[in-house]
């Protein structure tokens, strides 16, 4: 393009600034954060039913009616009293800001807020992540990186930190090593393995395992040459910890291929026990991701079509995903009704448990990834708009409001039978 | 102070930031996306979007010193979504006339309707790379940053969306 020409262009591009923000949408942006949430499910948020024919001569009907309805409600709290608790017991673990520090600590609450408390010290320089629960509930394991510099999380030290939970005491196993990404209990649990580096740092990547009871460190280069950077994410690509058997190695969150116009990002998830795997794509620039299953025993695998990150349940018979849908109507413009599904290992038969009101945009980046309650019985996930939980036997539903918006990493407390 | 009276403080204190950022940067934004979407009401609603999607991932963002250029890009992805859906549903803009201002510039008004109808055929992508590149005059690091794909895609959708700009400047059928 000729310099007039680009002179042309730019000028033309100044002629479409349409000047200052009006005083209403000034008004309306300075509302956002203040605003109260709205309803869960807006489209149903409807005013109420009137029935203006009613009159004394259907009173009769009304009774049988509202007889008829306690009779259902007695037979249902019946069955809800065998059915196990909703939420599930158990604390949640998270990270989230401290205010007064500016870092980013780990709290734990129960589902309903109460049994607050904030685990990590309120110190500035300090950041706890990567909370995990150990098999009893007990005692939660967590990585914590000091001395940050002032770009985030790739400089600084490093520790492995062990919290009981019952005393609330904490106990640095060990310090002084490289900051952490990813921090995860081997099955024994008597060590734990670790990844370096943080996210969007591109530097070589570490494999550490830790004694518990010494303290002990074994690090391993997994890669010498900084990691790719992925074209997908600014943050880069990004490695954490898998333990098979009493194996512990360091693996990519994903793989980025270029075919020369587009990229595709795959993502593999394997079960907890090894038999199978999830495998999760989507290609740039429509960003659907899909999923594959894959018996890793044969090598034969079924296409499941459009999803969200899948999780599998704690006893590897199934997987959890959020399954794209359409409009959520016209009273919700801004979200899509997408659906729960549960697909059942080894036949792949889906069911959808309930629909998922989700924030309209680029797919990838707004379909929510799932974790499972350590029983097996509810499903949940963070989004914009909070924690949010669902039954995945009755998909019956529930919002943890007492939990903060930014709270992330939320893992839920096992409580042993 | 228990935990849930600390929260409450914290959850204040978050808001409070927030509305002082947005404040700060709203004129910016709106201005962006009005160049972006080519009228004014477009760019209120994708403003008022993009900030209410900043404010529910504002508890992501770790580093509030590069606020600008994290809710810049959360407003590309909007204003992006948004064209694209007006590309699959096409409606006549009539605003386009009525978004110039009175003190017109432009001397040739064919070539300003030579590149409003340029500037509709780039994709969404492309338009955007072009904007952030020649109105925002961001480097081609940033613009990459920005849209979240490599330097080496904004250079090739710079070039295609330049050469679709220069064909209809020129004349030139403007072929997609």
């Amino acid at each position: 393009m000729r310099p007039d020409q680009e002179r042309l262009v730019r000028s033309w591009l100044e002629s479409r600034d349409p000047g200052d923000a009006p005083a209403q949408l000034r008004a309306a942006v300075a509302d956002v954060p203040f605003a109260e949430r709205g309803p869960r499910f807006p489209a149903l948020a409807g005013p109420p039913i009137r029935l203006p024919w009613l009159h004394i001569s259907l009173r009769p009907v009304l009774l049988v009616l509202l007889v008829i309805a306690a009779v259902v409600a007695a037979l249902s709290a019946g069955y809800l009293v065998l059915r196990p608790p909703f939420p599930p017991r158990g604390l949640l673990a998270y990270i989230a800001p401290i205010a007064a520090t500016g870092s980013t600590g780990i709290s734990l609450s129960a589902a309903d807020g109460s049994e607050a408390r904030q685990l990590s010290p309120t110190q500035a320089n300090l950041y706890d992540h990567s909370p995990r629960w150990s098999r009893d509930g007990r005692t939660l394991l967590f990585a914590r990186t000091t001395g940050l510099d002032a770009f985030g999380s790739c400089g600084g030290v490093g520790s492995v930190v062990l919290y009981d939970v019952a005393t609330g005491t904490e106990h640095v196993v060990a310090t002084g090593l490289r900051p952490m990404n990813d921090i995860e209990w081997s099955p024994g649990e008597d060590r734990a393995a670790y990844v370096y580096p943080p996210p969007g740092c591109g530097t070589e990547v570490e494999l550490g395992v830790v004694d518990l009871r010494t303290g002990a460190v074994t690090t391993t280069i997994v890669v010498p040459q900084p990691s790719e950077i992925s074209p997908t994410s600014p943050t880069g690509v990004l490695w954490h910890v898998q333990w098979v058997g009493e194996v512990a190695s360091a693996v990519p969150d994903a793989t980025v291929t270029d075919n020369g116009r587009d990229f595709t990002t795959t993502a593999d998830l394997p079960s907890h026990d090894g038999h199978a795997s999830i495998r999760y794509a989507w290609t740039t620039p429509e960003r659907v991701p899909t999923l594959k299953a894959i018996n890793r025993a044969t090598g034969t695998s079924i296409e499941l079509g459009p999803g969200g990150v899948p999780a599998w349940s704690p006893d590897d018979t199934a997987i959890a995903y959020i399954q794209p849908g359409g409009s959520a109507g016209p009273k919700a413009v801004e979200f899509m009704r997408d659906h729960l599904v549960i697909a059942t290992d080894g036949t792949w038969q889906t069911r959808v448990v309930a629909d998922v009101l989700v924030m309209d945009g680029s797919p990838a980046d707004v379909i929510p990834a799932l974790s499972w309650t350590p029983d097996g019985a509810a499903v949940y996930w963070i989004d914009g708009s909070g924690v949010h939980v669902i039954d995945v036997a009755t998909g019956r539903s529930a919002d943890l409001a007492n939990l903060p918006n930014a709270c992330a990493d939320l893992q839920w407390q096992p409580i042993p039978r | 102070m228990s935990g849930q009276a600390t929260a409450a403080g914290a959850e204040a204190d978050r808001r409070v930031a927030f509305a002082q950022l947005m404040d700060r940067d709203l004129d910016r934004t709106y201005r962006l996306a009005g160049i972006i979407l080519g009228n004014g009401p477009d760019a209120e609603d994708a403003a008022h979007d993009a900030v209410v999607q900043a404010w529910r991932a504002f508890g992501g963002l770790r580093d509030t010193t590069r606020f600008e250029a994290w809710f810049q890009r959360i407003l590309v992805n909007v204003c992006r979504d948004r064209l694209r859906k007006r590309r699959r549903s096409p409606v006549t803009e009539l605003t386009l006339a009525a978004s110039h201002s009175v003190s017109d510039r432009f001397k040739d008004v064919d070539d300003r309707l030579a590149l409003d109808r340029a500037f509709e055929q780039l994709s969404p992508d492309q338009a955007i790379t072009v904007v952030l590149r020649f109105h925002v005059d961001l480097s081609l690091d940033d613009v990459a940053t920005r849209m979240g794909v490599p330097v080496g895609t904004v250079k090739s959708r710079l070039h295609a969306a330049l050469a679709k700009l220069e064909r209809g400047l020129t004349g030139a059928e403007v072929i997609d």
